[in-house]
């Protein structure tokens, strides 16, 4: 890999703006991925190949940043006692596994299409896991508001929890005991979708929700440490290729680790459906980035036939599109944390 | 001093410390950044480098924010304890008791 890209040209020159950019969007990830689990990071690999990083560069560097910055969240999240560092780290192996299947799967893709058919083959499965899980998250999200907010074990679950197939186990901090048969295909579509799109935790966090039986509190902390196992193994294979740009990495997660604790200190504030909101609008805001992404792709293939000017216009609002996700996210994250700490001083004050 | 009031007393101290440190430790890589970067692209035997380096920072830098956020009041909910590990069935429950 050492061969694909010049020596001099790996690593850009950082100048303050771009210092300030990633430093901004580190700390609104950060504060995503603390809430939610995941799914802060997917604007930094655009993000800062915007600024020149070329793409193996930007995702290698992105990666360094988020398992340290998962570590953090978990760490702080374990504190408030809704991480499940079993369940996490169970998972996190199946994920590894996954990532390792996406990586082979990204590759034939790549060797039979190019570099577009890759990238639409990538906008597909965006487009596709986004609409159908963010979908289903925000309609039960809302379901659950609706009834009072108290979140209920799925039927499926509940079901999967009772058939005894070996090797069952038992999780104590969630109070679950359920085969490993199960919890497996939750962490290979995690590593799966990692691999595709970089963000397991939109197939992690409703898997460990809907199929393991979870609430969405604890689901939202353990995909911390299924972040951090499936994180530190990735940057171990980018550093063994020197694709890693400490600098960028080093910024990034001065400002995410701000934000990571920030959204961790947001989950004690919120009822647990508000989690599933956060992560079903995010996710279905990105859908919509996305699909304006494929024309350019679909073109590169010759399969549809637009104009520079219209790609070109379609490429920046699709960028802009996913940088709104992120901020939309934020603010949904702040405006509930702010609301919850004057609820609490107002009953404080009342009794 | 009530406990919140020496609790974001100590947390005062800490940011300061850990703050410090912090900017020492980027301000050493920014300074000497072509040599860090270099070493830590050379892949191979120098991959833990990089690894290593940000579990550094994630220490010395996460403990800096945790400790801004208690010093200017940003706290986890009084409830946090409280509101977590909702047991999920019943049947469950009673396996993982005995299992354990």
């Amino acid at each position: 890999m050492h061969d694909v890209l010049a020596e001099g040209m790996r690593f850009i020159d950082l100048g303050l703006v771009g210092i300030l950019f990633l430093f901004f969007v580190g700390f609104v990830g950060g504060l995503v991925s603390g809430f939610i689990g995941s799914g802060g990071a997917f604007v930094l690999t655009p993000g800062m190949m915007s600024l020149g990083v070329p793409g193996t560069v930007a995702v290698a560097s992105n990666m360094c940043h988020k398992f340290p910055k998962a570590l953090v969240g978990a760490i702080k999240r374990y504190r408030y006692g809704q991480v499940d560092i079993k369940m996490g780290l169970i998972v996190g192996v199946s994920a590894e596994v996954g990532v390792q299947i996406g990586i082979q799967i990204q590759r034939l893709i790549l060797a039979a299409w190019g570099p577009a058919g890759s990238n639409l083959y990538v906008s597909v499965a965006f487009v596709l896991v986004l609409v159908f899980v963010g979908g289903f998250v925000l309609k039960d999200a809302l379901k659950t508001k609706r009834e009072g907010g108290e979140e209920k074990v799925t039927n499926l679950a509940k079901k999967l929890q009772s058939i005894n197939l070996w090797p069952m186990i038992t999780f104590k901090q969630s109070g679950i005991r359920i085969s490993l048969w199960f919890t497996a295909p939750v962490g290979l579509a995690a590593g799966l979708l990692a691999a595709t799109i970089a963000v397991g935790g939109f197939a992690g966090v409703p898997g460990l929700i809907y199929l393991v039986g979870m609430t969405s509190i604890m689901a939202s902390a353990t995909e911390l440490v299924i972040a951090f196992v499936m994180g530190l193994g990735g940057t171990l294979i980018w550093a063994w290729f020197g694709m890693v740009d400490i600098r960028l990495t080093l910024i990034i997660l001065a400002g995410s680790l701000f934000g990571v604790q920030l959204g961790a200190i947001g989950t004690t504030y919120v009822k647990d459906w508000m989690i599933k909101f956060v992560m079903a609008t995010i996710m279905l805001i990105v859908a919509v980035s996305r699909g304006l992404a494929m024309p350019k792709y679909l073109s590169q293939l010759g399969l549809m036939n637009l104009n520079d000017l219209t790609l070109n216009i379609l490429t920046k609002s699709s960028f802009s599109i996913m940088t709104l996700a992120l901020l939309i996210g934020a603010f949904i994250i702040l405006k509930a944390m702010v609301l919850g700490r004057r609820a609490e001083r107002l009953a404080a004050t009342q009794a | 001093m009530s406990t919140i009031e020496s609790r974001r007393s100590e947390a005062k101290t800490k940011a300061v410390v850990f703050g410090l440190m912090s900017t020492a430790l980027y301000g050493t890589v920014f300074t000497f950044s072509e040599a860090i970067l270099e070493y830590c692209a050379r892949g191979h035997f120098y991959t833990l480098l990089p690894v290593a380096t940000v579990f550094l920072f994630s220490y010395i830098h996460g403990s800096f924010a945790s400790n801004v956020w208690t010093a200017i009041g940003i706290e986890a909910s009084s409830s946090a304890s409280k509101k977590v590990t909702k047991t999920t069935t019943t049947t469950a429950r009673k396996q993982a008791v005995a299992a354990n």
